[in-house]
């Protein structure tokens, strides 16, 4: 039973590793992206901590530049739109085919799509990782526990990700505000993820609602998990936060799916 | 000149009525491209207030600057995507196309698309603009030298277009990596340049001279310590001229040795 959805995504991985020159083209344009992000932060946060007034600075300048450095390295978790898999399955007519697979649509299409999510991200982060690491751009994470919890947060991170993706892709296709919801992920994504502003330098209000939302999930989490900026005691609600939202989003993306192949009409051709 | 002009323009109005034919979708895709956008207002807004008057500049300030960079930048996302596209154009072989009108192709690829969703871009970057202009009093000359900046500003980002849509006549390979120019660029210009440390700063003066158009303009305005003589932020910006040029030669001599891609 596991293998009809190992299979999917054994299948979709294979088609991903193919794609090494796009996966480097990606690293030198994430690097670059993160030169210029780093460059401001320090800019930033070296004056103000040198200031005589200095107020204490939600994350330090070795955390802060740690936390965008993996921003960079796991940038494709949040290209929720690179998932296009049902868009293609409905309009082309192939959702025939699909229906007469004795398996849970939903499932299939899960395991193809975290595929797409994560062999693409791996094989950016997987190099990038490594050169910050050995050019000290990155430090190594503050403890063994962290850097374990980072991994499990972030494996989470790779779930959400494609719940949210196939959710999006779905919702776009059949419900009637679908395409506005779809067209409008994105912008809260960049703002509320992490990717562009750690959260934890938001102002407080803002921060709250950041952190309630699934987006903190997909990145700042495992993050602030790595620089140490949540210690192990204090991470037990986030991790909740994250599985929980994991765990609603895969469900309403069911929901969703299962929705829509009740109304779908399949023409022929 | 003023034929390709108005060819240029209806091609424009073309591409932008079938955009057009998806009204809700539209508005949504605008709205979601402000929100995006705003991303990069979000962040200068958020390390000021965070970390005060430790940076010498205030939120005023840095919005003039926002605006000094991202408008003409959002102008030119959105009049000249044709470019962005073209290196699609060329793997797809559709390129041949083009050149069998007896038009110039850089007139074609530029009135290949007009995305009307980049008024997103455009409109938050025009409205932190308009809200530093109101917040900061600004005397005749001051307006003069911002205005003649974006001018240049606008110049500047064609020539980038042109020249990342110019490498595809070598690769089609990587495209994405000219991003780093386009929106890199543009991202490390919406902070004061005088922060950076020397490295980035000399980039942004001189290879892509991003700082020279936007900071060095906003900085003599606002009486800030450029490190310069004061004819210096008039002169910088015509850097984009320079970059137009490479930009038409790259083009150019590309074109010539285009051998379509086969298909």
């Amino acid at each position: 039973m596991i293998s009809a959805y190992f299979e999917p995504f054994r299948a979709a991985a294979l088609v991903e590793v193919q794609y090494r020159a796009a996966a480097l083209a990606g690293i030198v344009t994430q690097f670059a992206f993160g030169w210029i992000r780093m460059e401001i932060f320090v800019a930033v946060l070296v004056k103000a901590s040198a200031s005589a007034a200095a107020q204490p600075l939600a994350l330090s300048l070795r955390q802060t530049t740690d936390y965008i450095w993996l921003g960079q390295a796991f940038l494709m978790l949040l290209f929720t739109w690179r998932v296009p898999a049902l868009r293609e399955v409905v309009r082309s007519g192939a959702l025939g085919v699909e229906l007469l697979r004795p398996v849970d649509c939903y499932g299939f299409w899960y395991a193809q799509s975290l595929a797409r999510v994560l062999v693409p991200c791996a094989l950016r982060a997987v190099p990038m990782l490594a050169i910050c690491l050995a050019t000290g751009l990155l430090h190594p994470p503050v403890s063994i526990e962290a850097g374990l919890w980072t991994a499990i947060s972030l494996a989470m991170a790779f779930l959400l990700s494609t719940a949210l993706a196939m959710l999006v892709s779905t919702a776009a296709l059949w419900l009637v505000a679908g395409d506005g919801i779809a067209a409008l992920v994105p912008g809260f994504l960049w703002s509320l993820s992490g990717v562009i502003v750690p959260l934890a330098f938001l102002p407080d209000w803002l921060r709250t609602v950041a952190e309630a939302l699934p987006f903190a999930g997909l990145m700042d989490t495992p993050l602030r998990l790595y620089v140490g900026a949540i210690t192990l005691d204090q991470a037990a609600g986030p991790l909740l936060r994250q599985a929980l939202w994991t765990v609603a989003l895969i469900a309403l993306g069911w929901a969703a799916v299962q929705r829509g192949l009740r109304q779908a009409e399949i023409a022929g051709g | 000149m003023l034929d390709d002009l108005k060819l240029w323009v209806r091609l424009l109005a073309t591409a932008a009525r079938g955009r057009m034919q998806y009204r809700v979708d539209l508005f949504f895709q605008i709205l979601a491209m402000a929100l995006t956008t705003a991303a990069d207002f979000l962040m200068v807004w958020v390390l000021i207030s965070a970390c005060g008057p430790t940076i010498g500049w205030t939120l005023a300030e840095a919005s003039l600057l926002y605006g000094v960079v991202l408008v003409p930048f959002g102008i030119v996302q959105f009049i000249n995507a044709g470019f962005e596209r073209f290196h699609d154009l060329v793997r797809r072989g559709q390129v041949d196309l083009l050149l069998l009108r007896p038009r110039p192709l850089l007139v074609l690829v530029a009135g290949e698309d007009l995305p009307v969703r980049q008024i997103g871009r455009l409109a938050q970057a025009v409205a932190v603009f308009a809200w530093a202009l109101w917040m900061i009093p600004l005397s005749m000359g001051d307006c003069l030298l911002l205005g003649w900046a974006m001018a240049w500003g606008v110049v500047l980002y064609l020539s980038f277009d042109v020249i990342r849509a110019a490498s595809a006549f070598w690769t089609v390979e990587g495209s994405e990596m000219w991003n780093v120019l386009t929106y890199g660029g543009s991202m490390a210009a919406i902070w004061p340049a005088e922060a950076y440390r020397p490295v980035l700063r000399t980039v942004l003066l001189t290879i892509v001279p991003v700082a020279a158009v936007g900071w060095l303009p906003v900085a003599q305005v606002l009486g800030k310590d450029h490190g310069f003589p004061a004819w210096v932020p008039w002169l910088a910006p015509t850097s984009g001229l320079v970059l137009s040029g490479l930009g038409l030669w790259l083009w150019t001599i590309g074109l010539r040795r285009y051998a379509s891609s086969g298909s």
